[in-house]
Order: C-alpha cells, then structure tokens, then sequence
C-alpha cells in the first residue's frame, strides 16, 4: 500500500499536521499533493498564513520583514495567479485540427469550477480543481444511451447534480427535440427524472437551430433560435415528471424563476420589439403575457436587422432580402439575466453589414420589472390575464447604453456578475488578410447612481448610433418615436461609461463570469482571468 | 450502558480471522461502539468488519487495549482537540514504539483507523507521517514514499517560482 493510496480526506488530514515550510515542498512533489492543496480551504488558509509569515515556523524568517513588506508578498503572489488557460487534452479533437469546434457549453462554479461543452457533438464534462495553471483537471466524455444525436444545447446544475443535454433527431420533419435528464456525476439517467429521454414533438419549427434553457429547479425552459427564422415556441418542462407544461410562443426567453419567464418578442403587428413577462401556472395557455414592455427599438426598416450576426453571408443576404422582417438573433446569448443580484442586460444590433451596424446595450434592475407586476390572483386567472398590461419604456428601464460600433462583423457574447457586465466583441479582419480573428473583453461595473434619472434630449443622445453615419434607410429618430408613440422625455440614455478592465485576446466563443473570475472559451482552450 | 463492563464481543476480519474482545476496548472505535448501542440483544454472530484485515486489527486492538479506559473524544472536546493537534506533531513514548512499523502496515493502521474511526490512532498515525515529511526536500519526500513526479518541467519551475516567493526571504 502506498501512501498516495489513502483517501483524500485523509491526505488532507495529513497535510493539515505537516509544517508550513514542508507543505510547500509537499506541493512540489506531485499533481496529487498539488491538487490537494491548492483545493483544500484550509491547507489554503494555513498556507497563506505561513507565507504571510504570521505562523509560527516561519514567523523567525520574518522577523525583519514589516506587515506592508508581508502584505506585498502576498499580493506578488497573488498576482502570479491572475491569468491562465488550459488548453484541450491530445484526443479530444479528432483528425489533424489543433482547435475545437465549440458547440454550447455551460459553467458552474462551486468549490471546484465544472465546464461542459459540446466539441464535435461529443459532451465532454471537465472539473477544474483550484486556480492555478499548475491544477491538472479531469475531463470526461458523457456516453449515453441511445447515442446523441445532433448536441445542441447543454445546462448543467451541480446542486441537483443535473446535465441536461438537448439534441434533435435528424428526421424528416426535423422538429423532434429530446431532452437528455442526466446525472451530473456519473452521467447516467438522472435518479429522480421519471424519464431518461423526454421527447418534444412540434415545438419548433425547425429544431436545428441553437438551443436557449434555462433551469429553475424542476422547471426548465427550452427555446430554439435558427438564424433568421422565427422557431415556433418556448416549452417549459418539468423535468422530473417528463411533461411539457406550457407552450409560450417567443424567440428567446432570459429569465425564469418559480413564476414567470421573461421574453424577447417581435411584435410583427406594432413593429416594435417588446420584453414580455409570461406567469408560469402549469395549467394555462401561456401564450398570454401578463406584461408587455415596449422596447423604443423599431424594426420596421427592412434593412435594420436586430441581433448579433453569428454567419457573415447570411447579414448579406438578410440586408438585400426585404421579405426578412429582421431577427432577434440570441446565437451568442444576447439575453443575461442575474436574478440574484437584480440585473438585465439586453444587447441589440443592427446588421453587421448594413450601412450602420448598431448596437444597443440596455442594462436595468430587474426589480424595476417585476414591481410593476400585479399581485397574483390565482383564484380568477383568466379573467385576470386576458389583458396583458403595458408599461412604457421610461418607467422601467431607467438606463440604456449604446454601443455605437463601427467595426466590421461584431459578434458578441454578455456575461453580467452582480453590477458588473462582460462584453466580449470579435472583429473579423476581411477575407483577404491572413491576421488571426482578434477579440476585445471589456468589463464594465455599473453604478447605481447611473440608474437615478438623467434626462437626455434626442439631440445629444447617441441612441440609435449618435455620431456614426446614420442608416441608409433613413432610419431616424423622431421616425422611432413616431412609430412607438413613446415619450421620448422618458427615455434615458447615457455615454457608455469607461470599461474597467480591457483584454484583446483570441476569438472568444463564450464568456462567463463570476465574482471574481472571467472564464473564456476559446477554440484552443479555455482562459481564465481574474476579474 | 447497562451493559457489564466484562461483556465480551466477537469481531470477524475480512479474512476471516476472529477476535473476541472485552466490550470496553472495542468501544474505542466510534463505529463498533454505535453499532453495539444500536443492537439491544445480545448477539452471537460476530460483528464483520469488511475493511480490516486481521494483521491490522491485532495492531489496532494492541492500541485499544493500551489505551482502555481513557476518555474518549466527544464532539465538545473536538475542539480543542484540533488546536493541539495542528500546534504540535509529538507523540508519547508509547505510542511511537507502538507506531514502528513499516510503511505498509503505517497506512493499513492510519485506513483502519479512519474506518472504525479511532480518532486518537488517526492523529497518531497522521502525525508519524507528518514526522517523516518534516524536513524533507521534495525529491526525498518522493523517495522515501515511492512517489512519481508527474510535472512537466514547466509545471515544477512554476511551482518552484511561486514558492520562492514565501521561502528564503
């Protein structure tokens, strides 16, 4: 028996009784030791101690060195932690690529950091111990049973031990959709689902597209966004029993909690663009929304195409063909929402390609919503939501950036962590150059103050791109308000303030972040800063 | 507890060795002690225990033996009990006679110990390890406990860099 051979829980144990100095040559001995180390809170905590010289057997060492020098040392040794990346493991991408094809993913954050992600229709599920570059991390493939079909969208839940992965079967109709209810652990059917495999007929038009979920305990919500084609509805499923409970026709949802869903709809009527607050109740007709909030964003203009371009041939397309109504396009998560911590982001943009390529950023307290939300009256429902109640724009959403870019092909991904916003924008360089795709990350911190009242008049707004050239369809101002009949007194838009923290790196394919961690993943691997 | 203090119990190994034991020495084990209060009739079958194997238990019932009759550690006194444990690494003379034995025997004794969860055979073994660590440079640590040095180059010079920040200052 070997030592390396004892349970963990012990090895930890172990090193807790082991000196400072010997703990750190323990951590140059092998990955094991490392791993449990750089994990454990509190070898941590003894370690920082130690190096902080604030623990005994080292408190001699430092004797000369004053509380500033001390606190300096940790922070050098913080600051040899802020950034790295693991690349993907040799055999995970097949054939000759030396990059992976990123599908979908999701993140949680618990103790440990656990990623998932489609590469190749494969579901590989990876753990990543601590936060350092030294950590190696487990990474494993999810082999179900029937083999999956096309991967399309994945959400994970380490507090239920939940991964659902979505795929559709390559059939005639193609509008099967089927819910994998897996265990995170050990990635076989999830105990407490009463099916493995829920299957969803004719919820979509076309379930080719990309998948939108979001899960609020046993409820979750799925959603299809095919490029540029409107997909039919939202289906809310409760997982446990396999049952879709509720249709709500939409393009994308953002939001769920116990009760409601919040939507991005295109009203084709009003030409307007609109985010609606549907109640869930699991017996209803869903497709009635309690609350429509009008967003002062028309697209009624054939050449005004909403929405964050993911495929460059088809804004070409999209900007000559009049028939598209344009697209509330969610390809790179354009809907954020953090409940907990009560903000909304909402990016918007125009054709990338388009003579003005606009983007819109709209950021608000989600209190500001769901105050405005009548007292639930279960006992009359529907009577009480045949009307859906309207609220103009300026009584809700307080504060609205806009992003005016000028640069070619943006694609663009949001993550928001408390009052903080990632935004991450990719530029691609024009076929013919050989440069490699660059991407900006830019962390803003919204302050609250910015969410008090600022009245701005249209003429030194930049709502709707400001300085840049105007659309060429004539899109202006006064046309918005005319169109949306809003006031537009109400209406608050504000510079776009200074980022706070700015990275160029590679091409992003989805950013996350947490308090203090911004997670990118990239074609060759995943990047992690301190944020 | 109205149980008389004599009281002698049968425990099987999972290799099949038996021992019977006065019920105040098995008591020592947390585990044993919980399963013998959950049983009010007295039982004749001897008590398995799938994870320890005879050579094993003679060491550790040496231990209980020795130590019969000392009060165990409650959960009030855990404490206290975790202070003195990260502050010093001694062991009593006893003890670390007890505890000589080579490496293997070591971690089947620190596993039991976890198993039939002797909290005071734990530190001891824990510390014993904890005792040849002490002092060791890394490439020593990873001799004396045949251990492979699975970092690349690059990995190892990090990690030395990192702790040269906290060492030699």
């Amino acid at each position: 028996m070997l030592l390396l051979s004892l349970p963990f829980d012990i090895l930890i144990r172990l090193l807790s009784i082991v000196e400072g100095s010997s703990l750190l040559k323990c951590r140059e001995v092998c990955k094991t030791f490392a791993a449990l180390i750089e994990t454990d809170i509190g070898l941590q905590y003894k370690l920082e101690l130690y190096r902080s010289g604030m623990l005994n057997n080292s408190s001699e060492k430092h004797a000369g060195v004053s509380f500033r020098q001390r606190l300096d040392l940790l922070k050098q040794l913080h600051s040899l932690r802020q950034t790295w990346s693991v690349t993907w493991p040799e055999g995970l991408i097949p054939g000759t690529r030396s990059t992976a094809n990123i599908e979908d993913w999701s993140w949680e954050y618990t103790s440990k950091i656990l990623a998932c992600l489609t590469v190749d229709s494969e579901v590989c599920l990876y753990e990543f111990f601590g936060l350092s570059s030294t950590i190696p991390y487990r990474h494993r493939v999810v082999h179900p049973q029937p083999q999956f079909g096309l991967t399309q969208g994945l959400y994970l839940d380490p507090r239920q031990d939940l991964l659902i992965v979505m795929d559709s079967l390559d059939n005639l109709w193609g509008t099967e959709l089927r819910v994998h209810v897996l265990s995170l652990s050990d990635g076989l059917p999830h105990p407490q689902a009463n099916k493995p495999i829920i299957e969803v007929h004719n919820l979509f038009y076309d379930a080719s597209g990309l998948f939108q979920s979001q899960i609020y305990g046993n409820l979750l919500a799925v959603g299809v966004v095919q490029d540029n084609l409107p997909t039919g509805n939202i289906g809310i499923i409760n997982w446990i029993t396999g049952e879709l409970i509720e249709t709500i026709p939409g393009y994308a949802y953002m939001f769920l909690d116990g009760q409601h869903i919040l939507l991005a709809h295109l009203n084709d009527a009003l030409s307007r663009v609109e985010l609606r607050v549907h109640v869930i109740t699991g017996h209803s007709d869903g497709s009635r929304p309690l609350l429509v909030l009008p967003m002062p964003i028309p697209y009624r203009d054939y050449s005004l195409r909403l929405g964050i371009d993911q495929h460059q041939d088809d804004a070409l397309t999209t900007t000559s063909n009049p028939t598209n109504m344009g697209d509330l396009d969610t390809n790179r998560y354009p809907f954020i929402a953090n409940p907990a911590l009560n903000m909304v982001a909402l990016s918007l943009s125009t054709s990338s390609r388009g003579p003005s390529p606009i983007q819109i950023i709209c950021a608000f307290p989600l209190s500001s919503i769901l105050t405005l939300l009548p007292a639930p009256d279960y006992t009359s429902y529907s009577e009480a939501h045949t009307t859906p109640i309207e609220i103009p724009w300026g009584s809700w959403a307080q504060c609205t950036f806009t992003w005016p870019t000028i640069l070619v092909g943006p694609k663009m991904c949001l993550s928001i962590s408390g009052n903080r916003i990632a935004i991450s924008q990719a530029y691609e360089n024009e076929p013919d150059t050989d440069t490699d795709n660059t991407c900006t990350v830019s962390i803003y911190r919204f302050h609250p103050e910015w969410f008090t009242q600022q009245r701005m008049t249209p003429q030194n707004s930049n709502f709707l791109g400001g300085d840049l050239d105007k659309p060429s369809s004539g899109l202006e101002l006064d046309d918005v308000v005319a169109d949306i009949g809003m006031d537009m007194d109400n209406i608050v838009t504000l510079p776009l303030p200074k980022p706070e923290q700015v990275m160029t790196t590679g091409e992003v394919r989805q950013i996350w972040m947490d308090d203090d961690l911004l997670v990118m993943a990239l074609p060759e691997g995943i990047q992690f800063v301190r944020a | 507890m109205a149980a008389p203090a004599t009281q002698q119990i049968k425990i099987r190994c999972n290799d099949e060795k038996e021992f019977t034991v006065d019920r105040d020495v098995l008591e020592r084990s947390v585990l044993i002690k919980n399963m013998l209060e959950d049983v009010t009739e007295q039982q004749d079958a001897p008590i398995p225990l799938p994870n320890v194997s005879g050579p094993v238990m003679a060491k550790v019932l040496e231990y209980c033996t020795h130590h019969r009759g000392e009060p165990l550690p409650s959960a009030d006194t855990e404490q206290s009990q975790d202070e003195t444990r990260k502050r010093t690494t001694d062991i009593s003379e006893w003890d670390q006679k007890f505890i000589t034995v080579d490496q293997e025997m070591l971690f089947e004794i620190i596993l039991a110990a976890n198993y039939l969860d002797i909290k005071s055979l734990l530190d001891v073994g824990c510390k014993t390890v904890a005792n040849m660590i002490k002092g060791k440079t890394p490439e020593e640590i990873r001799k004396l406990f045949n251990i492979v040095n699975d970092f690349t180059p690059e990995e190892e010079a990090q990690i030395k860099k990192e702790n040269e920040w906290a060492e030699d200052r």
